[in-house]
């Protein structure tokens, strides 16, 4: 039974194949666990032999299906909940305007286009706020000449 | 005739003026729910506001002579809360910086006014330097609603953008 094999991993194999399923690289978990990327590779292959699977995501599943059966750990659960939705949909799309428009994110947006944001918005909301003040003076005094 | 901005802002007897008041408890009400619940760039949007606010209190002349000539003093607090606001602008994953950045960066603008033409009435040079710092409590609000939304819905939220520079 699977359960017995997956009983098998080293509490180190067990952390590198939860933040497989996390979606991090060898060379994103290294740093985490203070190891090389070349040792973070020996334990996932570790795991894949003692778990007899052919690639490191099926390896992550297993574990994670079983560590939610058994007590859901909580980087188990939101890696479930990142598989179940587009965690950087808002980033991938171009925005136009300043303005989180249906989740969009300004993630990729350099510095140009930022300072040009920041000079319209400055702009635009000068211009609004003469409007205002000019109308609010011309209401008060009607007669000036 | 008294106006609103008279009521709001001539000084109560035994009191301090409304203004103050006004402003004193939105900022401390909008720092205090950036710091608790804000992603990193809510925190140090919350935190410009704040010391900047400081600042401006206690580099303004006194009441007496306040905003009759240029308040040097504040320009210079104005100045560096525009640059601390325009490198959040540049490098945070948020929109509401941006508005800040040129919110903060008019406010500036507005010594500019009395130093042009020295006849403009204190009252409205106070006006148009302070004006921006109420909607700028407002987005910090907003944004940081938006970054416990976002966090509720995919259980955390990016700081800061990936851009490379160039």
């Amino acid at each position: 039974m699977d359960t017995a094999r997956l009983n098998r991993l080293t509490e180190q194999q067990r952390v590198c194949l939860r933040l497989v399923y996390a979606h991090m690289t060898s060379k994103e978990i290294a740093p985490l666990l203070g190891i090389e990327p070349g040792s973070v590779d020996q334990h996932i292959k570790g795991a894949m032999r003692i778990l007899d699977v052919a690639d490191r995501r099926s390896a992550a599943k297993m574990l994670a299906e079983h560590e939610k059966r058994v007590r859901p750990s909580p980087v188990a659960a939101i890696a479930m909940h990142e598989d179940q939705i587009d965690y950087d949909a808002g980033a991938r799309r171009e925005p136009i305007l300043p303005l989180p428009w249906e989740g969009i994110r300004p993630t990729h947006v350099g510095w140009r286009k930022r300072l040009a944001w920041i000079a319209a918005i400055a702009i635009g909301a000068a211009l609004t706020f003469g409007a205002l003040i000019a109308a609010a003076e011309a209401f008060t005094r009607p007669m000036r000449l | 005739m008294r106006s609103l901005l008279d009521f709001y802002t001539m000084p109560r007897p035994g009191g301090l003026p409304m203004n103050i008041l006004v402003y004193g408890l939105l900022l401390a009400g909008c720092w205090g729910y950036a710091l608790w619940r804000g992603g990193a760039p809510e925190r140090i949007g919350a935190t410009i506001l704040g010391i900047g606010s400081v600042l401006t209190a206690m580099a303004a002349s006194n009441v007496a002579i306040s905003f009759k000539s240029v308040e040097t003093g504040i320009l210079v607090v104005d100045l560096a809360a525009s640059v601390a606001f325009l490198a959040l602008a540049l490098r945070a994953d948020r929109f509401w910086p941006l508005w800040v950045a040129a919110f903060q960066i008019l406010g500036t603008a507005g010594h500019g006014v009395k130093y042009v033409d020295p006849e403009v009435l204190r009252r409205t040079y106070a006006f148009i330097i302070v004006f921006w710092s109420y909607l700028m409590i407002a987005l910090l609000v907003i944004g940081t609603w938006r970054h416990q939304q976002r966090v509720a819905r995919l259980g955390s939220d990016h700081s800061w953008s990936i851009w490379k520079s160039g």
